[in-house]
């Protein structure tokens, strides 16, 4: 896929997935739309587009196991780079066809609307201002797997016929783009 | 050096001979715990051909956060999909409203025990690490896990909290939890498991030891454990779902970290906004006003964690401008409660008691704090997002949160101990 372009927002440490995506609003996608990330940011629902990406800090998405990297997906933040993540959030948002990124040293490259060039596939995160290129922490390989096949749904979807609760003669009816 | 308890349990799980720290691991789970399963069953319908669960035996559903009772239509629906979802996939155990908050009948019912693997959609799964399970939230991917029976772990290395010592009256399990929590700080255990041990963990009861298990999630770490002892095992008799074999350390294991706390003369603690590892001294915030306190929520609810509030509010009154809202950790617990007599000193002090369930921690049923509100509390987080934005809220043991519903303010407790 090579390098992608984008404006780059920053968070601090301990962003937790709670104040990404509030009580309440679950399940509420333009609600949640609406007021992801403000309580850090209260720019970022309202200024964020499309093929922007997020430079966090140590443990971005701490805390809860709510799915918070589905908001931040459906915003269309192509990546998260960070310091550290929250062990949860980190899984559930690979899961969700996002891919976050760990990359000691990130966050003090870059501030807010900087740009950055984000390879996915390799790992690597370009500092457009000085050029300097940093190489981000090998990703599990089944997170990586997962990413390839859109997400959680698709790829339960390509491995179906390993499990046996699952009826093997119906085909899939359609390609679902992630969980 | 000897392996920890959760590397073999993990070597255990993936029918493998050892592994270790950094390795990718994939393991049969026993047990699944789900609090609000809907868009997972959302999933199987769009993966297409489900026809049941792994093993319904070992799938548990406790819609605890949001409904004790529905607290409106839309609630109501969302339980009564859950409900019908989980019957048409062969869901074995489902709990009604009422029943309590699911970690709590985990351990109570004999879900989980010594040496098994669980995982739970509900990040504080770490909970059963208190019985030496090794238990771990997954949240999105509960669905695959739900169809296989497998998952997959990062084995982590084990940071040893040793606690050696007697805490002074007044000084519950909360308050050095609480304390621990602030030495390891918000990431201070990611990826990583944490056991506690030492003298004073292994005096503790199994439901007090819960409190440190559970509270690792708040440090980042993967798994909280508590090494099985003559209490975990006396505690276990009769209860567990399966015959089952405990996985204790080697001797002489590898910790990549100790961490060792007297907490001979530790004081009161207190958690504070906006992160429940913003640990301080209960005597920097006394005085600070509040509107609702809650003894209740999976660190909280416990028949002892009533005993401590009943203890202080005995013969004493809550405050006119404070909502006291007390919610048993489960109906065993609420019926001990009652037959202790300790509900009748919560009515008579002029608390709300309700049935057992989350509570308002997470606010979605009743007890919504308003904008402006300060509220003290037993349970585990207090995070922004969790009850508006414009709340704070403070975490403490039920004696200092029973002492501040007397006051109306954050007090220590000590003066209305005998």
């Amino acid at each position: 896929m090579g390098y992608l372009k984008g404006k780059v927002w920053t968070f601090g440490d301990n962003i937790n997935s709670e104040s990404i995506l509030a009580s309440g609003m679950e399940g509420q996608m333009d609600l949640a739309l609406a007021h992801v990330l403000e309580f850090y940011d209260p720019e970022f629902p309202k200024l964020a587009k499309p093929g922007d990406f997020i430079v966090g800090g140590r443990n971005f998405g701490a805390s809860s196991g709510r799915p918070a990297g589905e908001v931040i997906r459906e915003k269309g933040i192509k990546a998260i780079i960070c310091e550290s993540a929250g062990r949860v959030f980190f899984r559930n948002t690979w899961n969700m066809a996002l891919p976050v990124l760990v990359c000691p040293g990130v966050r003090s490259k870059f501030e807010k609307g900087d740009e950055i060039e984000v390879d996915i596939d390799a790992g690597l995160v370009r500092v457009v201002k000085t050029g300097e290129v940093l190489k981000c922490e090998e990703v599990p390989w089944i997170l990586k797997d997962i990413y390839k096949a859109g997400g959680m749904v698709g790829w339960i979807r390509s491995r179906r016929k390993e499990y046996k609760t699952l009826d093997q003669s119906e085909p899939p009816t359609k390609v679902l783009k992630d969980g | 050096m000897g392996r920890t308890m959760a590397l073999k349990i993990l070597a255990r799980g993936a029918k493998k001979k050892e592994v270790v720290p950094g390795e990718i691991v994939i393991v049969d789970v026993d047990a699944v715990f789900m609090h609000s399963p809907d868009y997972k069953f959302k999933h199987f319908e769009q993966i297409g051909g489900v026809k049941s669960v792994f093993d319904g035996e070992k799938v548990v559903i406790c819609p605890d956060h949001h409904h004790f009772l529905p607290a409106s239509q839309k609630d109501a629906n969302t339980v009564k999909y859950i409900v019908e979802q989980g019957e048409r996939y062969g869901v074995k155990y489902i709990y009604g409203p009422g029943t309590g908050i699911g970690h709590y009948l985990m351990v109570e019912q004999g879900h989980v025990w010594p040496g098994a693997i669980a995982v739970g959609s509900d990040s504080h799964t770490t909970a059963y690490g208190c019985i030496g399970c090794l238990s771990s939230p997954m949240n999105f991917e509960i669905t695959e896990v739900m169809l296989s029976g497998k998952a997959w772990f990062k084995a982590p290395p084990t940071i040893l909290v040793k606690i050696e010592g007697t805490t002074k009256r007044g000084v519950s399990a909360r308050d050095v939890a609480q304390y621990v929590l602030g030495e390891l700080g918000a990431d201070g255990a990611l990826w990583s498991a944490v056991e506690y041990g030492g003298s004073y963990i292994h005096s503790l009861s199994v439901w007090q030891r819960m409190i440190f298990s559970l509270l690792t999630i708040e440090a980042g770490g993967t798994f909280g454990l508590v090494e099985p002892d003559e209490t975990t095992l006396e505690f276990m008799k009769g209860r567990a779902k399966k015959a089952f074999e405990p996985v204790y350390n080697d001797p002489n294991p590898e910790y990549s970290k100790v961490v060792e706390i007297d907490v001979s003369d530790l004081e009161p603690q207190v958690a504070v906004p906006p992160q429940p590892s913003f640990t301080k001294l209960l005597a920097e915030v006394v005085g600070k006003p509040i509107q609702q306190a809650y003894i209740g929520g999976c660190t909280g609810g416990g028949i002892e964690d009533m005993r401590m509030a009943a203890e202080v509010l005995k013969g004493r009154k809550v405050n006119p401008g404070v909502r006291l809202i007390v919610v048993p950790g489960t109906r065993d617990m609420y019926g001990q409660a009652m037959r202790e007599g300790l509900v009748d000193v919560f009515n008579q002090a002029g608390a709300l008691v309700t049935p057992a369930y989350c509570g308002p921690c997470q606010q979605l049923c009743v007890g919504n704090l308003a904008d402006g509100d300060t509220e003290i509390g037993t349970h585990p987080r207090n995070l922004p997002g969790r009850a508006g934005k414009a709340t704070s809220i403070y975490l403490a043991s039920p004696y200092t949160v029973a002492a501040s519903a007397v006051e109306g303010k954050i007090t220590d407790p000590r003066a209305f101990l005998p």
